[in-house]
Parts: C-alpha cells; structure tokens; sequence
C-alpha cells in the first residue's frame, strides 16, 4: 500500500506541477503592440540623447516612504530606461542628488542602510531635551555632512546628470528650486521638516522641506528641460495616522498639503508610479527596505505604459527618422 | 472513588473494548472506506474530475487512514484546481496544510495555488515554510523565483531559480524562465546559455528559439539572430508573431524589400493584421506612396479594440500625413492622454 501511496502521490504531483508553479503571464498587453513597442523602443535607444524627447525623473517627499524612489530607479537602470535629469524633494532630493552623481546602482542601493533618522540629525538624549524643555530646533547639518562624504563636495554642475531639488523660504512661502551652487546645503534645506528642525539660512532666506510647496517636482524636472518626465510618488495615508504628538500633527498638515499639491502635480507628469507605501510612517526608518520593494514592483507594473507613453512623445523624432534617406 | 476509577476501572474498561473481537470489527467496518484510492487515481488520471470531487466527499475521506487522507485531499484539490474552481482548490489545499501543516506536498500545492491567484503574500511563507522543513526543495526555490520576479527583485529570482536548477536540471521550463530573468537583467550572454539548456531538453520548442532569436538580437549578434529566427519560422510558418517580429528587425536595418516581404507572408496568413498594416503603412510611407500608406494605417488605425496602441500610433501618423499635406502646424500629440 505504501508503494501504490507513493506512487499516486508521484503521479499526482506531476501531474499538478507545471499547472501549479508558473502563473500565466498578465494579459495586459497584446502581442502585436508587445511588437511594435519593443521596435520602436529599439528606435528611440539608439537615438542619440539630443535627438529623442529629454526624460526627466521627479521624485517626492515623504520621508523614509521614498526608500520606494530607489526601487523605482532600480527597475528603470535595469530596463536601460533614459534618465537625462533629474528633481527631488525632501527624501526625494537626498536620494536624487546621490543617484545624479552617478554612483553606480548597486552602491545606491547600498545605502540604504545608512539611511535612518540619526542621518540627518543629532538624536543624543542631551539635543532631545533641548528640543522639549528649551523650544529649540534641531539641526539638519548632519545630512549636510552625510551628502558631501557620499558624493563629495560638489556643485550642481558637477553632478553627472542635471539635479534640481526644492525648499521652501519659511517667510515667503517661495517654493525654492535648487539648481546651482553646492548640492549638499540644498539637500539639507530641502529635507528640513519645519516644526522639528532648524530652518537653514541660505542667501539671506530660511528655508524648510519643500514638500510643503513641491511635493513632487515635475516642474523642477521640466526647468531643467524635461519634455517628459516620470513622476515617482509616494504619498502617504494621513487618514490612518494616529496623531499622537506635534511632530505626527506636523507631519500630518505636509501630508495633507502634500496630497492635494500632488494631485495637480500628478497630472503634469507624463507618467505617475504611485508606491503602495501609504502605511509607511516618514520616520519608520526600518522599512526602508519594505519600500524599496514596493517601489521596485510599482515600476515593474509601469515599465511598459512608461515605455509606451515614452514612445508617443518621441513620435515627431521618430517621424523624421523615417523619412530620412538611410 | 475517583482514584479506583481512574487507575483500574478505567483501564479494565479500555481494555474490555479493545479485546472485545465483536466491537473492534464494528469499528473496523464503520472506519472502512468506500472508496478505493486506487480507483480515485484512475479517475484522476483519466481526467474525470467531476467523478473524483463525488467519489471523494467528506464522509469517504474520513473513513480513510491517515496516511491515505493527504492523497485524497491532493486528488480532491487538483481535481477543483483542473475544473478552475480556484476557491474550492484553495479550500481543499488549507485544510490538508491544518491537518498536514509539515507536509511538504501539500503546501507546495497551496502555494502555487496562490501564487497562480497572484496571492503572492500568503504564498511566499507557505514556500518559506517548506524551505525551512527542506531546504532544497526544488518547487519552494522555483515559487519563491516566481513571486520574487513578479516583484521585480531580479537578483532574488535568479539566486532561487539557480537553486531550482541544482535539483531540477531537466526542466526545460525553468531554463526558460531562468533566461528570462537574465535578460532582464541584461545578461545576454548568460541567458543566451541557458536558453540553449532549455533548447536542448525541449528541441521542439520554437518559442525558445525564438527567444533565443531575440536575445541573440539584443546582444548585436544579428545575422546569428536573423538565422535564428529564420529557423523558428522554417518550424513553424504559420506563427504570424515570428514573421511580424523579423519583418520589424529587417525594418530597423532598413531592410525595406525584405521587411515588406515578411510582412506581406504574415498578412497573408491575418489580411487585417494591426501590426503587418502598420509596417506595411511605415514601408509605403518612406517610398513616399502617401496613398497606400493612408490606406494601411488608416486600417491600423481601426484595430484599437484588438490592438490599441498601434491603433494610437497609426492614428498620430496620419494626422501627421494631413499636416504635412497642409503645411499647418504638427498636431501636438499629448504622451500623458496614452495611459
């Protein structure tokens, strides 16, 4: 009996295998357009970067939610996507700023796991204390230092694809795009959250986050010449957030504020890919990897619509392509 | 009292039962099953599943043995998973993992069974949990691949189906998708070899060499890729996609004659073919045949229902023909209405 057990369950079992294992692949796309995607992907690859449409990459605030930018980006190098430019704010400017400098992808993802909330800031009990019992900020001059040590001292033009980051003059309300001078001072303003950091003093302006003002900065993107530009953005759920002290009750008003700029800012992007980072609190520091994860998968999800939409812009170059004498 | 009862009546009792010839066989009769698991299989394998989902209700299964209810349940649950009804597979497969909860079998079953349902967060510990049990196990690494490239982590993937690949060396279907996997990273060359593995176990399989064609394409190896393809289509002259796919590889190279020639094979085969009309359309326009170009992509541009994105391209192409007739300004076409 043992053997006959043995062998209907061998039987069984291969016979449910293949069925079990691979799932069929999405449908998503017909065949044909799968064809005349990939040609004329083909097409605009082997244009030169003058010739096709200048793709620019904005990437959102949202604190450690935008650990979701590096999966993004992550998929768009592996699928050999163009990026020309690039614009960041908050989270968004520390990693865009690392990625313009042209560190290789597997050292960017790397560092992931320097990124914690003691990057930017000093978090000894003695700054805390100063913090509650003497009203005063914190500074943001750690993340200053955390961006010269990883891409060096460097200026805007030295970065090794165009940057432009985003903060906000906390008198004027100014959005402040950042194209020019040294990176690491405006990375620091771009990411410093008012109400819990120091703003920073740059030209006669104190500046903040500039999630407040450009939560995902396709404008900035399109400054620097985008004609098309992908929009990474990774809102969060500020319904679900129990507002347990003044720094979540800040937190909350960028979030809400943040929410309803992007929807306009949504929609002047050529493409939005939206992590599912929602639940992820800003300062949740050890789910970056979560969201880099999510962020991979929300770009795998995009990479043809991406590609497609791409393509129609870069029709006019691709009609001239045609009609040349070859 | 209590102590009398439970340390001599109480094993007198037991002891009554169970040498009492009369009760044991009742027992015996009553637990019985009715159903033979052999004939079970042999419905199975004829694939009347419906026979097998009457033959193996609740009552049968559980007069059966222990041993024995975990392949009945593995019957059950294919047999609902062959007549997709998923739910009723997945049902069968969570209460054989409740009452089989270190069977590696049957959680490999459920598994992939949620995996296939794009469940891929309630599989991914079922896998992990066979994999604690069973570190090799074959099924768990090629579930694990799966999940991890749906989800984009390429490099996951490729360390799962590797291990896949120590135990399953002759799986042909796992070399494929292994390959995949090294494209999208963009090792060619790596995937170019393992495609060669699956070719080897499957010679008949004209998708791989196909696949094999493009990634011979992709490295620049063109000639080795057009001889490829030509040999996938020689195989297989009735798959309109191959000779739609080197009509389009001719057409980058400016192949116009050759490009034509495919196309028109494939047409042939489909006369209202989206993609043939559009290269058709595409040749026609670059030898300056407005007429015939207007006339394919227009039909192109008709097929959004079955293929909507060279619709979407043939129709900007023609708006663009009648600006270029009139000398107005060129439509701006808007990337962002392309969603």
């Amino acid at each position: 009996m043992n053997v006959l057990r043995s062998a209907i369950r061998a039987a069984t079992l291969a016979a449910l295998a293949a069925a079990c294992f691979f799932r069929p692949a999405a449908a998503a796309e017909p065949i044909h357009d799968a064809l005349l995607r990939e040609h004329l992907w083909r097409e605009i690859r082997a244009m030169p970067p003058g010739q096709r449409p200048k793709v620019g990459v904005a990437l959102s605030g949202g604190g450690f939610r935008g650990g979701a930018h590096l999966g993004v980006l992550q998929v768009l190098d592996e699928a050999g996507f163009p990026v020309d430019v690039v614009a960041g704010t908050s989270m968004g400017a520390i990693i865009g700023s690392i990625y313009s400098s042209g560190m290789p992808m597997p050292k960017l993802l790397e560092l992931r796991h320097a990124l914690h909330f003691g990057t930017g800031t000093d978090l000894s009990s003695y700054r805390l204390l100063q913090l509650v019992l003497a009203d005063q900020l914190m500074s943001t001059k750690k993340m200053e230092r955390f961006i010269r040590e990883t891409i060096g001292d460097k200026t805007f033009d030295q970065l090794a694809k165009p940057f432009a980051c985003v903060a906000m003059d906390i008198k004027t309300g100014e959005p402040i795009i950042f194209r020019e001078g040294p990176v690491a001072p405006a990375v620091r303003a771009s990411m410093t959250l008012p109400g819990l950091f120091a703003p920073v003093e740059y030209r006669h302006r104190y500046l903040v986050d500039g999630g407040v003002v450009d939560y995902i900065p396709v404008n900035a993107a399109k400054l620097l010449g985008a004609q098309w530009v992908l929009a990474s953005v990774t809102e969060g759920d500020y319904t679900k957030t129990q507002l347990t002290n003044v720094l979540f009750a800040l937190q909350q008003v960028i979030d809400i504020r943040g929410a309803l700029l992007a929807q306009e800012e949504r929609r002047q992007a050529d493409i939005a890919v939206d992590s599912p980072v929602g639940d992820i609190h800003f300062y949740q520091s050890w789910r970056v990897d979560e969201a880099m994860r999510k962020g991979r998968m929300a770009m795998k999800a995009k990479l043809f619509e991406a590609q497609r939409s791409l393509i129609v812009q870069a029709l006019p170059q691709l009609w001239k392509l045609w009609l040349q004498p070859r | 009292m209590n102590t009398l009862v439970r340390k001599i009546l109480l094993p007198v009792l037991m002891l009554t039962q169970l040498s009492s010839p009369g009760r044991a066989l009742a027992g015996w009769l009553n637990r019985a099953p009715s159903v033979s698991l052999e004939s079970v299989q042999k419905l199975f394998d004829g694939r009347k599943y419906e026979d097998v989902i009457k033959q193996l209700s609740e009552s049968n299964i559980h007069k059966m043995r222990r041993k024995d209810i975990v392949v009945a349940y593995t019957l059950l649950g294919g047999s609902y998973q062959q007549r997709e009804q998923t739910d009723k597979a997945i049902g069968v497969f969570q209460l054989a993992v409740e009452l089989f909860p270190k069977d590696i079998n049957v959680l490999s079953h459920l598994a992939g069974l949620l995996h296939t349902v794009e469940l891929d967060d309630r599989a991914r510990p079922l896998y992990e949990r066979i994999l604690a049990i069973h570190p090799n196990n074959a099924a768990a690494h090629l579930g694990l691949a799966e999940i991890e490239r749906a989800q984009g982590n390429l490099e996951e993937a490729l360390e799962h189906y590797g291990r896949c690949l120590e135990e399953w060396t002759q799986n042909a279907a796992v070399w494929l998708a292994y390959a995949q996997v090294l494209a999208e990273k963009q090792n060619f060359n790596a995937a170019s070899a393992a495609l060669q593995e699956s070719i080897a176990l499957q010679p008949g399989s004209v998708d791989s060499l196909s696949t094999l064609a493009l990634f011979q394409y992709l490295q620049g190896l063109k000639s080795q890729a057009h001889e490829t393809l030509r040999s996938a289509i020689a195989q297989a002259p009735d798959r309109g996609d191959f000779l739609l796919r080197h009509s389009l590889w001719l057409l980058e190279e400016g192949d116009l004659e050759a490009s034509l020639s495919q196309a028109q094979r494939a047409l042939r085969l489909s006369p209202q073919d989206p993609l043939g009309l559009w290269i058709r359309g595409v040749i026609a326009l670059r030898r300056y045949n407005k007429a015939t170009a207007r006339r394919d992509l227009e039909l192109a541009a008709s097929k959004h229902r079955e293929a909507p994105f060279i619709a979407r391209i043939a129709t900007a192409m023609i708006l663009k023909m009648d600006w270029g007739a009139s000398g107005e300004a060129p439509p701006l076409l808007d990337s962002r209405e392309y969603r």
